[in-house]
């Protein structure tokens, strides 16, 4: 990287920005491996090490190998894109890497054995731009996840990195920043779905001078990692965001509250912060306007409900983090009694872009009263599992069928739990609902910060709530009486439905238990908490009742309530069920009829997966 | 001065009071197992439960924390429904306490006499108010005993369950309690704060020799007052009491 400079007029960033692009348009052979926890788990960092080898042996002097963030398809970790037109090659092992250096990298040609394969067409997809996955994305939150080295400041610039900042310092007020905001119908991502910019406007309106912005980078849902992938991904439009925020509301310093779970998070985030500080995008009289703006990273304290609003200022100012009782609005008495706005990681990163683009341009992305797009981590039983980012008013079922590939193994699709554990599941009925903030709210769940678990008919959906609600129970802070006593109770009914002591009271119970829990909770976490069991029992009270008045469970995951048979009917005696069963309880000849004892088995499940003629059945 | 609605009744406010001011000046009761008129509000019972409609939109709020800010709030202390939530809400509690005799009380005036929930394993004392911990953090300022760990095991006492560094023995924790759950008592001139584990020695008047309060009590109020120790190092039945109008020319002499 060429010597660093500081960035004190707009002419010097006009300058820089000018000699980045030119350096990054030098580069003619690129190769782009994923780098984010994910892929790095899969084995990234021996492709990308690889990759410089390979590239250093063939002596490219014009070549660049960049470890940047989530591309999304993590089901494909690795995942890599070589060359301008991004040939896509995922679960790429090291040993693989010579080849498509020479290949694809200096010929042009893609290695066919290497390509995506579409499980549909059949067809081997060479252009990640035609892979499904991708094709139907609309990437404005990721949208420098894959295309840019998140450690190098310059090569943010390059691809229009601090233009928006540039733009608003050089030309609007904050005012007129604030109402571009407003005019987008921006609503916050984290999860409550509140217009960012009528929250800007309140803070900003406040008599009192010294205000604060914080990024809410507290991303706890089970299964859910957006946030994780931009701040890992896109640290400096992160930081851009705040910035933004900043200048619009009149705030000096901002925050980044990062769950402690996010090493990489933390590293990448403090990296760019560093450097911005360097560059003087951080600092007093940015870009020779007046405005003075400073970042600070907060570790965590390690608990789900610091996520919540009140106890992540709690944990700020050095508290512990737990909620706080409060009938007045953070706008008016937030971080340390002050002006305070507080918004998710991608709602931050959303704002450079529009104003970059304008309010206009954000607006006609989305529908009517959610704008923009969401991006969503789709897990559980679904093919393609990642980070999708698609314009709002997408279905439920093009996301998952379309994007994601559809159920795994194309198992019947049973629900969708959205908004994580504070959320609801979606059950087939609604497949075809529009992913928007109202439309979820309608059918008893909520956008959520996007954590989509995809579930099919092996899933039962009593212990999905039993799952939730012991989730919650651990991590309720145990200051109310509601939450605290109330949860646990709650997992005991639903543990003694799973294991086949319930009884129809106990419904009843668990409704009135939740309507208690939504009324008199202190703080959010507690008044979402019923939402799984209410929910689940909306649309599958059916499941509950069996699991009461029929003592079985049609899932077959409740043990004390499955016992497993295998069908003589389909069953063609290949003999693979047996060599699974880890304690033996299979008997049968090989191309025979087999026969599971009942007494011995253990009701695990493995035979029934393994069982390529759905022979084996829950009784 | 405000005017809002109380169960029907034009009632005045001031701005900032609370509802559960108001109501307690109006005289209208709103059941509370974890507020205490000197502290913050702690919001933690959730029994103080009333419905607040402001305009058009009605919520449920906690009257201890509730601030008044303006005039036209229609404040509704006994609906069906909050009648409901603080039923299941005691019940919770007696699932943890089932042998308190306080919490009993109050469920009894409320006309449950049991809990529809399993009681826990252990049977509690004490539901986590948090009066304790507030009281000696807040009023006393020692602040010796906290809250650790979270959800159902959430528990609170010294650091890392050692007895209360600070602790002056006065007790103010056990004043508070709603439920009973801290024991005083005192033996070989030694008062025991439980649970916490707390020994603190007690001073004996200097007129009488009674035992009359303990030692690091005394000196912490001395210091507060900024009195030379021998002016609270009287009884009270000496100082007001028995031997009334001769006060003792330790005290006099000590008078600040």
């Amino acid at each position: 990287m060429s010597a660093t400079v500081t960035v004190t007029t707009l002419s010097d960033f006009r300058a820089l920005q000018e000699r980045a692009r030119e350096r990054r348009a030098a580069l003619k052979h690129v190769v782009s491996v994923c780098g984010g926890t994910g892929c790095r788990a899969a084995g990234s960092l021996a492709v990308y090490e690889a990759f410089q080898q390979a590239i250093a042996a063939a002596g490219l002097d014009d070549a660049v190998v960049r470890f940047t963030g989530c591309h999304g398809f993590c089901e494909r970790g690795p995942a890599v894109l070589v060359g301008d037109q991004e040939y896509f090659y995922g679960r790429l092992k090291p040993e693989d890497v010579a080849e498509v250096v020479q290949r694809t990298l200096i010929e042009g040609e893609p290695v066919a054995a290497l390509l995506y394969r579409d499980a549909a067409s059949k067809q081997r997809i060479p252009l990640a731009r035609d892979v499904p996955f991708y094709a139907k994305q609309q990437r404005l939150a990721l949208r420098y996840n894959g295309l840019i080295d998140p450690c190098d400041i310059e090569d943010f610039i390059a691809v229009g990195g601090y233009e928006a900042l540039a733009q608003a310092l050089s030309g609007m007020t904050p005012e007129q920043v604030l109402q571009a905001v407003e005019a987008s119908g921006l609503r916050g991502r984290g999860g409550g779905g509140f217009p960012t910019g009528r929250k800007w406007r309140s803070a900003a309106e406040q008599p009192e001078p010294i205000r604060y912005v914080i990024c809410n980078g507290d991303e706890g849902d089970p299964g859910a990692f957006m946030d994780e992938g931009i701040m890992e991904g896109n640290p400096h439009g992160v930081l851009e965001g705040l910035m933004l925020g900043g200048y619009a509301i009149g705030a000096r310093q901002g925050y980044i509250y990062v769950r402690y779970e996010y090493p990489l998070a933390m590293r990448h985030l403090q990296e760019a912060i560093d450097a911005a500080r360097e560059y003087g995008f951080l600092g007093a009289d940015i870009l020779g306007s007046d405005f003075d703006f400073d970042i600070e990273i907060v570790r965590g304290g390690g608990a789900f409900v610091c996520g919540e609003s009140s106890a992540l200022l709690a944990s700020i100012e050095g508290d512990a983090g737990e909620p706080r009782p409060k009938y007045i609005h953070m706008a008016e008495e937030g971080l340390w009694g002050k002006p305070t706005v507080l918004n998710n990681v991608e709602t931050w990163v959303n704002v450079p872009e529009i104003i970059r683009n304008g309010p206009e341009w954000f607006k006609s992305i989305g529908t009517e009263g959610s704008a923009g797009t969401k991006v969503f981590s789709v897990v559980g039983k679904v093919k393609h599992t990642g980070l999708v980012e698609v314009p709002m008013g997408m279905t439920i079922r093009e996301l998952i069928y379309d994007v994601c590939g559809g159920v795994a193994g194309d198992r019947p699709y049973k629900g969708v739990q959205t908004g994580g554990p504070s959320g609801g599941v979606i059950p087939e009925e609604h497949l075809d609902l529009s992913i928007d903030f109202d439309s979820l709210w309608e059918v008893g769940s909520m956008m959520g910060s996007g954590g989509l678990i995809v579930m099919d008919d092996r899933t039962c959906m009593v212990e999905v709530a039993r799952y939730f609600t012991e989730f919650l129970s651990e991590e309720s802070c145990g200051k109310c009486v509601p939450c605290r006593e109330g949860l646990w109770q709650m997992l005991g009914l639903l543990t003694d439905i799973t294991q086949g002591r319930g009884s129809m009271e106990q419904i009843a119970l668990l409704e009135e238990l939740a309507e208690v829990l939504a009324d008199a909770s202190l703080c959010a976490l507690g008044s979402t908490a019923a939402n799984p069991v209410m929910s689940t029992l909306r649309y599958f009270r059916d499941e509950y009742e069996e699991h009461i008045n029929a003592g079985r469970c049609r899932a077959g995951v409740c043990k004390a309530l499955t016992t497993f048979a295998i069908d003589p009917e389909t069953c063609t005696g290949c003999h693979a069920c047996v060599k699974v069963c880890p304690v033996d309880c299979i008997s049968g000849q090989a191309k025979g009829k087999h026969e599971i004892n009942t007494d011995v088995c253990v009701r695990c499940g493995l035979c029934r997966d393994t069982c390529r003629f759905e022979a084996i059945n829950v009784v | 001065m405000l005017t809002i609605t109380l169960n029907g009744r034009e009632v005045p406010a001031e701005k900032g009071e609370t509802i559960f001011e108001v109501a307690h000046r109006e005289g209208v009761y709103i059941p509370t197992l974890c507020h205490h008129g000197g502290l913050e509000p702690g919001s933690v019972c959730r029994l103080c439960l009333v419905e607040v409609t402001d305009g058009r939109r009605s919520r449920l709020v906690t009257a201890c924390s509730y601030p008044i800010m303006k005039s036209g709030l229609v404040v509704q202390t006994d609906t069906e429904q909050i009648a409901r939530d603080r039923r299941v809400i005691i019940e919770l509690l007696l699932a943890r306490c089932p042998e308190n005799e306080a919490l009993r009380e109050i469920a009894g005036v409320m006309g449950i006499a049991d809990s529809r929930f399993k009681p826990g394993k252990t049977a509690e004392q004490c539901i986590l108010c948090g009066l304790c911990e507030r009281v000696c953090e807040h009023a006393v300022r020692v602040g010796g005993i906290s809250r650790s760990d979270r959800g159902v095991h959430r528990r609170i006492g010294g650091p890392f369950g050692d007895p209360p560094p600070g602790c002056t023995g006065c007790a103010a924790c056990a004043h508070v309690c709603p439920t009973g759950a801290i024991e005083v008592t005192v033996a070989d001139r030694v008062l025991k704060l439980q649970p916490w584990g707390a020994e603190v020695e007690m001073a004996a008047c200097v007129e009488c020799g009674a035992l009359f309060a303990p030692r690091a009590a005394i000196e912490a109020a001395a210091a507060k007052l900024a009195v030379r120790p021998e002016y609270v190092s009287v009884c009270y039945d000496c100082r007001r009491g028995k031997h009334g109008r001769d006060l003792s020319k330790t005290v006099r002499a000590a008078r600040p």
